[in-house]
């Protein structure tokens, strides 16, 4: 099981600080966030193209896998372990 | 060497165990760079010169505006469309602590003058947007001194510090940032967050405790809610990681 942390909009969309989910990937840890939380979730972290043929982070969407952001490992094919800790947040940039 | 007008202006702080008179002295041999005079700008320039930074520098090249006040409150309805943002509160500062120095800066930073910034000990990221933010961290890395992030929307911040060839550099933790013209804000975030950024530097200068070195912390004030995650460098950051 990944341990997974909400931070913000995400915590305001899951009503959940953090929670613990079985997932190989970063991709399916957010499908299976998907069946759990509904659309709202769903929106809140994909784009969505006209014909939707492979899935798109929100340029807000920021995930981290034992504090190391997913852009430089494999991006939504970041394999995941038992005990990785994921953090999924949306950085400011406001000053 | 402090004054005696020093030892009281600063009598509660040098009673810490953790400031002292050792502190104090520390404290006014400190020079720090303010970059951005906006809501963080202000809280952060107005503790830390109440602390005693001995010199400050304060960079913007903005004018206030009348939607700014109800954050930036170093920045008054007189100064409206009337004076520079680093400007206003330069001379805010000075009459709340005329024995240090401060100087204002009334430029952009950009890649050709950040040199500005060399004579600074510690820089403290004040900025709205990402692309100076990047500049800036580029020229923390390369030149190794510390920079204190953070960065605020509606009621939330985020904030850490990067000590460079330590923790990972503001390009580790988030690349690809896009900017906003216009962001939602309370004063109230940019307040706390702008104060929290003068504790960090408070911290580098005094070793009192400890910084948010690899450590990223958020917090939400509309639930108080207060995390810290850790967060590590990327090995092959095109930043940090041959530094
Ligand atoms: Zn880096």
């Amino acid at each position: 099981m990944a341990k997974v942390k909400f931070f913000a909009t995400f915590r305001e969309v899951t009503q959940e600080k953090e929670t613990e989910v079985e997932a190989c990937s970063v991709e399916e840890l957010l499908h299976k966030f998907v069946d759990k939380y509904g659309k709202k979730f769903e929106k809140l972290v994909f784009e969505k193209d006209e014909i939707p043929t492979e899935l798109k982070l929100r340029d807000y969407v920021k995930i981290l896998v034992n504090g190391r952001n997913i852009e430089h490992l494999d991006k939504l094919k970041t394999r995941l372990k038992n005990d990785d800790i994921v953090a999924i947040f949306p950085p400011v940039g406001g000053g | 060497m402090l004054t005696d007008r020093d030892m009281e202006r600063y009598d509660r702080q040098i009673l810490l165990d953790h400031i002292g008179r050792k502190g104090q002295e520390k404290l006014k041999k400190a020079r720090v760079a303010i970059v951005g005079a906006g809501g963080l700008g202000t809280a952060a320039s107005l503790y830390l010169a109440a602390a005693g930074i001995g010199k400050m520098t304060i960079i913007d090249c903005q004018v206030p505006e009348l939607s700014n006040l109800n954050r930036q409150v170093l920045h008054w309805e007189e100064d409206v469309a009337m004076t520079n943002k680093a400007e206003s509160i330069k001379e805010k500062l000075s009459s709340l602590n005329s024995d240090i120095q401060i100087e204002a800066i009334t430029e952009k930073i950009t890649t050709e003058n950040i040199d500005v910034l060399k004579d600074a000990t510690i820089i403290v990221d004040c900025l709205d947007n990402f692309s100076t933010r990047y500049s800036l961290n580029e020229f923390c890395v390369k030149n190794q001194k510390p920079l204190v992030h953070a960065a605020v929307e509606g009621f939330y911040g985020q904030l850490t510090t990067i000590i460079p060839s330590k923790t990972p550099c503001l390009k580790c933790i988030f690349p690809k940032m896009t900017d906003k013209e216009i962001f939602p804000i309370i004063g109230v975030t940019t307040g706390l967050f702008g104060a929290l950024e003068a504790n960090e530097v408070i911290k580098l200068i005094t070793d009192a405790g400890e910084v948010l070195a690899g450590k990223l912390l958020f917090y939400d004030l509309l639930s108080n809610s207060f995390d810290i995650i850790e967060i590590k460098k990327n090995e092959k950051c095109e930043v940090c990681a041959n530094i």
